[in-house]
């Protein structure tokens, strides 16, 4: 539905270079990189705040690149909420309707609905600047969708709301998207990219550096940059249990039991395990460390550090260690080996 | 924000600094009240009654009052979008357009009455095209209004661009990217958003405009507005004959300027 092809842009001493992607009907695409990485400039040019020197951007079959912003029908939520401090919360979910000429009647019944989607009802005569940042994004969403967009454009819309506030978008976003919306959300959070994207981009000075589903891009990033961006390259689907054990709790990934701390109710969501803080032994440690895994080394690569090796113990790991350790255990594909982590090491998250 | 005005000002209290910029305050406001207040008392009741009643004056001042309030209006109403786009637009000599507009501050306004007479008198270019549609500026309404934006203006130019100044453009951005046209933008977004900040300028340009003396009287002595009927009183008859339609006058000013005010301040809070 989303079609960019070759897409250049020149500002200043910046340059978007030859961006090509495409989304489909559906999508909830997140692309990373960190600010300055020209992601921002990629929503504008998709909403025509900006022209593009040279490439096309196709939406629903129809080549927009020269259309006027007006016409474009990719609405775009803004990092802060820019709602229109003269009108009422109402007036400013209702202004793509009125500016549309569509009757006060149908405004009227799409507002109501809007409000009652995004839990505004109460809130509908208010002036904005008495909303709370939560209600504000919310509103800001709400407006969004009174256009009737084919794209939704999220510009780092989680970023200036508290953590419990951005878990209650969070499932916002995600009901929209169950419903059919077509999201392109950017993000500099590569924990919010795991917990939303159902594809995942990343960015670096210019140039999307890596397209596809979030396991493919964060397993093998394409450069030490993505690598880096994406933090952590342990992440699983998981259950977290109800059980406890001595105060932990219990995660299954797959069919590996592990232990971690978490005060969430028992249900589905990601387990990331922090590849710096695993170690490696040979025979079984006797140390604190509360989650301990058997398994064989699956593939070696250099790194300029030492060593990145993956471990097959029920789960993939992944796991580094210096080069001295790596001698000195005298490691190669297939050695039998423990490797162990703390609780801390392993975070469990709701998506 | 309130705690530390409190606290700042229990600190300075009692202090030399604060007692030395209070009298000074003191000085500045006397100097501004004492002549108006010397000036209203000195005709008395039946001096502004008598002015009032005077046919001359009266009509005088309604000429005025409506030279500039349309002045204001027709002015405002191309200078208010001139403002938007010098606040949106960023190219080299922004800054001396800038300076351009405030020259009519800055020169002496007789100046600034020569410097209008030089195009529109009756041999210029303008004058002629202006007679052709059968349009005189010389010692009429048309020359008042002409002499009355032309100082006026920069008012109402530098108030409406700080306000689009200030106001983010990507408030804009957000109503374009919902469907707006650029002219839905510009007066259902742009304009509400600085309405403060315009508004205050059509009482400075208004207020401007209906005391101007200097350029109108080179351009326009007859028919007489008010500032150079009080001129013209006091050049024949002497102070005590200018005063009572200058206090008239002044009171008018005020009460015109005070409501404008809260006019515009109910305005704005209604908004906020």
């Amino acid at each position: 539905m989303l079609e960019i092809k070759g897409l250049h842009k020149k500002l200043g001493s910046f340059e978007l270079q030859a961006v090509d992607l495409s989304i489909k009907q559906g999508d909830y695409c997140v692309l990373l990189g960190p600010s300055g990485s020209g992601k921002s400039l990629l929503l504008e040019l998709i909403c025509g705040f900006q022209q593009a020197d040279q490439g096309e951007i196709w939406l629903d079959g129809k080549n927009i690149s020269q259309l006027a912003a007006q016409k474009r029908r990719a609405s775009m939520v803004f990092q802060k909420p820019v709602l229109f401090p003269h009108l009422s919360v109402s007036a400013n979910i209702a202004f793509a309707m009125r500016v549309n000429k569509i009757s006060t009647k149908k405004i009227n019944i799409q507002v109501n609905a809007l409000a009652q989607q995004f839990q505004l009802t109460q809130l509908l005569n208010r002036k904005t600047g008495q909303l709370s940042g939560g209600e504000a994004q919310r509103v800001m969403l709400a407006r969004a969708l009174a256009a009737e967009p084919s794209l939704l454009l999220l510009d780092e819309p989680l970023s200036s709301l508290d953590v419990l506030l951005r878990h209650d978008l969070r499932k916002l976003l995600k009901e929209l998207n169950q419903r059919g919306t077509t999201i392109l959300h950017v993000t500099h959070d590569y924990e919010e990219a795991l917990r939303m994207a159902k594809t995942i981009g990343i960015m670096q000075l210019g140039k999307l550096i890596q397209w596809g589903n979030p396991h493919e891009v964060f397993r093998n990033p394409a450069s030490a940059f993505a690598a880096e961006l994406s933090g952590l390259k342990n992440f699983f689907d998981a259950e977290l249990l109800s059980e406890t054990k001595n105060g932990l709790r219990k995660v299954m990934v797959k069919n590996v039991l592990l232990f971690t701390q978490s005060k969430l109710d028992a249900g589905f969501g990601k387990l990331v395990i922090d590849e710096k803080q695993l170690i490696i032994s040979k025979s079984l440690p006797q140390s604190s460390a509360q989650n301990i895994l058997h398994g064989s080394i699956k593939q070696i690569q250099k790194t300029p550090y030492g060593f990145e090796i993956e471990v097959a113990c029920g789960i993939d790991l992944i796991a580094y260690i210096t080069e001295v350790s790596f001698e000195k255990m005298n490691l190669a594909i297939g050695s039998e080996i423990f490797i162990s982590f703390k609780i801390a090491a392993a975070r469990f998250f709701t998506t | 924000m309130h705690t530390k005005n409190h606290l700042y000002c229990m600190v300075t209290k009692y202090s030399w600094l604060r007692l030395v910029f209070i009298f000074f305050s003191g000085i500045v406001l006397l100097f501004v009240l004492a002549p108006l207040l010397r000036l209203l008392l000195a005709p008395g009741l039946s001096g502004l009654i008598e002015a009032a009643l005077d046919q001359q004056v009266s009509q005088s001042i309604f000429r005025t009052l409506g030279i500039a309030m349309s002045t204001t209006l027709v002015a405002g109403f191309i200078t208010v979008p001139f403002a938007w786009l010098m606040a949106r637009s960023r190219f080299r000599f922004k800054s001396v357009i800038n300076a351009i507009i405030d020259l009519p501050v800055m020169i002496p306004h007789s100046a600034a009455g020569i410097a209008l007479l030089g195009i529109i008198n009756r041999e210029s270019v303008i004058g002629q095209w202006a007679s052709s549609l059968g349009i005189s500026f010389i010692d009429q309404p048309a020359g008042i209004a002409i002499a009355m934006a032309f100082v006026s203006l920069p008012f109402l130019y530098n108030a409406s661009r700080d306000a689009f100044e200030a106001q983010s453009g990507v408030y804009e951005k957000a109503a374009l990217n919902l469907g707006a046209s650029q002219w839905q933008t510009f007066y259902l977004i742009s304009l509400p958003m600085a309405a403060k900040g315009i508004l205050s300028g059509y009482v400075m340009m208004f207020g401007r405009a209906m005391s101007e003396f200097g350029a109108i009287v080179i351009i326009a002595y007859h028919p007489m507005v008010t500032p150079v009927m009080i001129f013209d009183r006091f050049n024949a008859f002497g102070l005590k004959s200018a005063q009572g339609i200058a206090a008239l006058f002044v009171l008018i000013s005020l009460i015109v300027f005070i409501s404008l005010r809260l006019l515009a301040k109910r305005q704005s809070d209604a908004r906020n």
